[in-house]
């Protein structure tokens, strides 16, 4: 298996607006992830970073190009991948134990193995306790380990993020990076990981891929060498830690600058 | 002023005393926010209480001519001869009869109908613009066509029940099933779930609680076409009884009949809004 799990090449999506105008939103990007990767991708709003991600899960049909998953095409979405929302996707009318049970319904283990399997995962994201709850009953940072839970439980290959913690505040954020990193750790996999935050993504990940403004293509790659296993609290005075997210920094900073410009420019057109 | 009303200004006025750095009517007119449910619940009281004894005014003093408004008396022992002479259970239950009917064949057709147009855009765009058309026409003015298709039997007085319902249920059934997230459909594909199991297991059990209030409201409306479905040819029923009392002037039938049709409306809305908030406890519960 020396075939990388995800691998990208050529990949081009074209969305058709309204009045028929194409849209470019991923163009020709090349991008592989590793066994056992932590593989983020950054840049401005609207740069098609998520629709890149949407691709990667079966979800967006693209043009042209290719998605392989250890050798396999990608052409929709299946369990060897697992995926996180930035929107609460838990099932309301499930418990936390229903909920993460819920998708090893196309496993073939006996019911006592998914049981144990289904406990294992609940202690593991600090959940024990909230197993009877309703997501309606839990908090946005609960619902989204749950949802974390929920991926990763059917064992993917690769796992998925969109902006999973984007709708949560600070302080909740930074438990659920340490606990995203904790949890990586001991079930390590590949992951592909969008964000805008830098911060974030210089935090949990192995390599971070920059997206320029739309059409969206790569515009960088940066391998972050910081050691594992990572503290938030050492990062914060690394030195290393600080170079990296400037450098990122200063890359975001000419694409949001130039498509705040744009934004302007057709505005007034 | 009678014992039960100065009862309820006590009430309301020791609510106002317990707080009295502001005034009753400002925190009960606060927007939007939530005021005791003791008072809630006695302000709907008091408008019963207030309709009543309007009632009992503009009769008991002879404002309006008993022909055109008889007084609470005269409809209460309307009511009690009816009741006495069987007439009374003899007409709601039929009337529940064709209702019940109507409404289960209508939601029958409904709900997989309304699936299909809410998951598939073919359906949706096959279906819609009929259904629109038909859903304005008057169910009234289908009454001769429908004593021609169905005779005058029971089956006219369903039918008429049904195309009432039907059109808008359909409708309805749509939106309640286009309510589900997209990101809800999307996680379940990544499950490995085929499009059959994540309409079963995730878009219904999505739905369920807006199908379950469609039913409510639905059922609600069938209620209202009674005297239409029992306008003609008909030999019992609620609606027949009103029909009937209008050629005999006999008003105190007619406001008895409407009066009985408000109140067994009210119990089947009762009925489904009690077993909603049994069957569905997940929704909204803060822990």
């Amino acid at each position: 298996m020396n075939s990388p799990t995800l691998e990208i090449s050529q990949l081009s999506i074209i969305f058709k607006s309204n009045n028929q105008k194409e849209i470019t939103a991923v163009e020709n990007v090349n991008l592989s992830i590793n066994h056992n990767e932590f593989v983020s991708i950054i840049g401005p709003s609207g740069c098609g970073k998520s629709t890149l991600l949407r691709a990667a899960a079966g979800l967006e049909k693209p043009q042209c190009g290719k998605i392989l998953v250890e050798d396999n095409i990608v052409t929709r979405p299946g369990a060897d991948r697992g995926m996180v929302f930035q929107t609460y996707t838990l099932f309301p009318w499930l418990t936390t134990y229903e909920n993460i049970l819920f998708s090893l319904k196309k496993s073939l283990l006996s019911a006592a193995e998914k049981e144990t399997i289904v406990r294992h995962y609940i202690q593991m994201i600090g959940l024990k306790g909230f197993e009877n709850a309703y997501p309606s009953q839990l908090s946005g940072g609960m619902r989204q380990r749950v949802a974390i839970a929920r991926a990763l439980v059917y064992q993917p290959k690769i796992l998925l993020m969109d902006e999973p913690f984007g709708a949560l505040d600070a302080q909740t954020r930074m438990v659920m990076q340490e606990l995203l990193l904790d949890v990586w750790e001991r079930q390590r996999l590949a992951v592909l990981f969008v964000t805008h935050d830098v911060e974030e993504a210089v935090i949990l990940s192995d390599r971070i891929y920059v997206m320029s403004n739309r059409p969206g293509r790569i515009k960088t790659v940066i391998q972050i060498d910081l050691p594992r296993p990572r503290s938030l609290i050492d990062l914060e005075s690394s030195p290393d830690f600080l170079s990296y997210k400037r450098t990122l920094l200063d890359l975001i900073r000419q694409d949001t600058i130039f498509s705040q410009n744009q934004i302007l420019s057709e505005g007034i057109a | 002023m009678p014992p039960i009303l100065t009862n309820l200004m006590d009430q309301l006025l020791s609510v106002k005393k317990s707080n009295s750095s502001e005034s009753v009517s400002t925190r009960l007119l606060e927007l939007r926010s939530d005021i005791p449910s003791r008072i809630y619940w006695s302000a709907g009281g008091l408008f019963f209480i207030f309709i009543f004894l309007l009632w009992l005014i503009l009769t008991s003093l002879e404002i309006v001519s008993p022909l055109f408004l008889p007084g609470p008396k005269a409809v209460w022992s309307e009511f009690l001869r009816q009741l006495r002479e069987g007439i009374l259970l003899q007409d709601a239950s039929a009337s529940l009869y064709r209702i019940m009917l109507g409404w289960i064949i209508s939601t029958i057709i409904a709900v997989p109908i309304g699936i299909l147009m809410g998951n598939f855009k073919l359906f949706e765009g096959m279906l819609e613009p009929f259904i629109d058309l038909v859903r304005y026409m008057p169910a009234v003015a289908f009454v001769p066509l429908t004593i021609l298709w169905a005779g005058v039997g029971n089956s006219q007085k369903i039918l008429i029940l049904f195309i009432g319902t039907f059109f808008q249920e359909v409708l309805m059934i749509m939106d309640n099933v286009k309510s589900v997230p997209r990101e809800l459909i999307e996680v379940s594909s990544t499950f490995g779930l085929s499009r059959f199991e994540i309409l079963k297991d995730v878009i219904l059990r999505y739905a369920m609680p807006g199908i379950w209030d469609t039913f409510r409201i639905t059922l609600g409306w069938a209620w209202t076409y009674l005297v239409v479905a029992e306008l003609v040819a008909a030999s019992s029923g609620l609606g027949y009884r009103i029909m009937k009392a209008q050629r005999f002037l006999q008003t105190e039938s007619i406001i008895l009949g409407i009066l009985i049709i408000g109140l067994m409306g009210l119990i089947t809305d009762m009925i489904f809004k009690l077993s909603y908030r049994k069957l569905f406890r997940w929704l909204d519960r803060k822990g």
